[in-house]
């Protein structure tokens, strides 16, 4: 065989290049179509149209609502049953914040089991696929740990005696002030309150200088007027720098495709609150926009037996929040990292 | 002939004592420095612990005074008006 013959039998003719062609653009072509039109079931069509979806503060009027009709449609179908998606806005002249008594917690938890069945969080499997995510985290911690000194109020920085003004934290370099969180997260008693225990919950603080928001590299967690920091799950990439940025640990993350039986799912749900979310995005506490921008209390506030959860308008003078952090004896959670928490604790 | 030191027999047996003393003394020189450090962590591991420990202890919540109080609820409030967050 010479070279020239070889060289000829190597190389492909016209007619099987072009068949080649044809077959590949036709293939390709069929793909397309069905990625396009082939389902037509809700989650496939919502899916596809979420992947096009702005920013939810970039969002017209007119997109927020075709982005809440295609939920709607996915979820009433995926959940059986007819699921509202709100998108109201922050209620002007309302900045909302939370006062919680812990000399009246008894550590039930009735509040983490209500915020999880209220806002749709993921529940145990019995296959052990899912775990419960739970927002609000209550520590039981030994009596004794606790009190308030206010011989070091004036030792810290940045006021000293005689300057009012500012925002005093308390404590110096030889004794800082803060808090112990060196409790038990996953205490079991058989009857609470215990004897020898008190109770701290911990849940998003809702901070006026949220440091989650000042890592979220996409600008998927902010800030709203009223003052709660809220999630657009569709933009949130689950690079979870807002958990670790977070000093209250507040932000949880879906590592899994949640596990939220149909028979449990609250239909009544929030664009940036409780909706269903999905796997590989954070969520947290929101005050319940569901219900707060509706002039409910949270669920949390509801549920509790003993009354030890007070919600209200920061810029309200008469508001049940306000009335407490004139009256009462009140401290914030490591209040030295200048968050300035929404989220006030307070005793009689 | 070959020289006896020559030998390839007497290469090998040089080589191998070579390497046994080698690793030997890298052992136990490792044994030693390992050890010290150990003792050393240990004690800084344990003065840091202490320290921490009674800071800890030393820890405090501290309640909001009345002038905190109201600087919070006008910087607040200023937040709101002014949208300066």
């Amino acid at each position: 065989m010479s070279t020239k013959d070889r060289n000829k039998s190597d190389k492909k003719t016209r007619r099987e290049f072009l068949k080649d062609s044809g077959v590949t653009g036709a293939a390709a072509f069929a793909g397309a179509a069905a990625l396009l039109t082939g389902s037509d079931d809700a989650e496939a069509s919502a899916t596809w149209a979420e992947h096009f979806q702005k920013n939810y503060r970039l969002m017209s009027d007119e997109e927020k609502k075709e982005a809440v009709a295609r939920l709607e449609t996915r979820y009433s179908e995926e959940y059986g049953k007819k699921v509202t998606v709100g998108i109201e806005p922050a209620i002007p002249g309302v900045l909302f914040g939370y006062a919680l008594n812990i000399q009246k917690c008894i550590g039930c938890r009735r509040c983490v089991h209500a915020c999880v069945k209220e806002n749709n969080q993921s529940r145990h499997d019995e296959n052990g696929k899912a775990t419960e995510i739970q927002w609000i985290r209550v520590i039981r911690m030994e009596k004794g740990n606790f009190g308030f000194d206010k011989a070091n109020m004036d030792k810290g920085y940045p006021g000293a005696k005689g300057e009012e003004y500012g925002i005093q934290v308390g404590g110096n370099a030889y004794s800082p002030v803060g808090t112990v969180l060196e409790g038990q997260h996953y205490y079991q008693p058989k009857k609470v309150p215990e004897k020898d225990a008190f109770y701290f919950p911990i849940q998003c603080h809702q901070c006026e200088k949220p440091p989650c928001v000042k890592v979220c590299p996409v600008r998927t967690t902010y800030r709203d007027p009223d003052g709660v920091v809220v999630i657009d799950y569709n933009w949130c990439i689950g690079c979870r720098m807002c958990m670790g940025a977070c000093p209250y640990w507040a932000r949880r993350f879906n590592w899994g495709k949640p596990n939220l039986p149909k028979a449990d799912m609250n239909p009544d749900t929030h664009y940036m609150g409780n909706r269903p979310r999905m796997k590989g995005v954070v969520e947290k506490c929101h005050f319940c926009l569901q219900r707060s921008r509706k002039g409910r209390y949270t669920s949390c506030v509801e549920v509790c037996p003993v009354g030890a959860r007070k919600f209200g308008n920061l810029l309200d003078p008469n508001s049940e929040v306000r009335k407490i952090l004139d009256r009462k004896r009140v401290f914030r959670l490591k209040a030295e990292l200048n968050t300035y928490p929404k989220f006030f604790y307070f005793v009689d | 002939m070959t020289e006896k030191k020559d030998s390839r027999r007497s290469f090998l047996k040089k080589a191998a004592i070579g390497t046994v003393s080698v690793v030997g003394t890298a052992a136990v020189a490792k044994k030693v420095v390992d050890a010290a450090a150990r003792q050393d962590a240990g004690g800084s591991d344990s003065h840091y612990l202490g320290s921490g420990d009674r800071s800890l202890a030393g820890r405090e919540y501290v309640e909001m005074s009345q002038a905190e109080k109201s600087s919070q609820i006008r910087m607040l409030t200023d937040n709101y008006k002014y949208d300066t967050v």
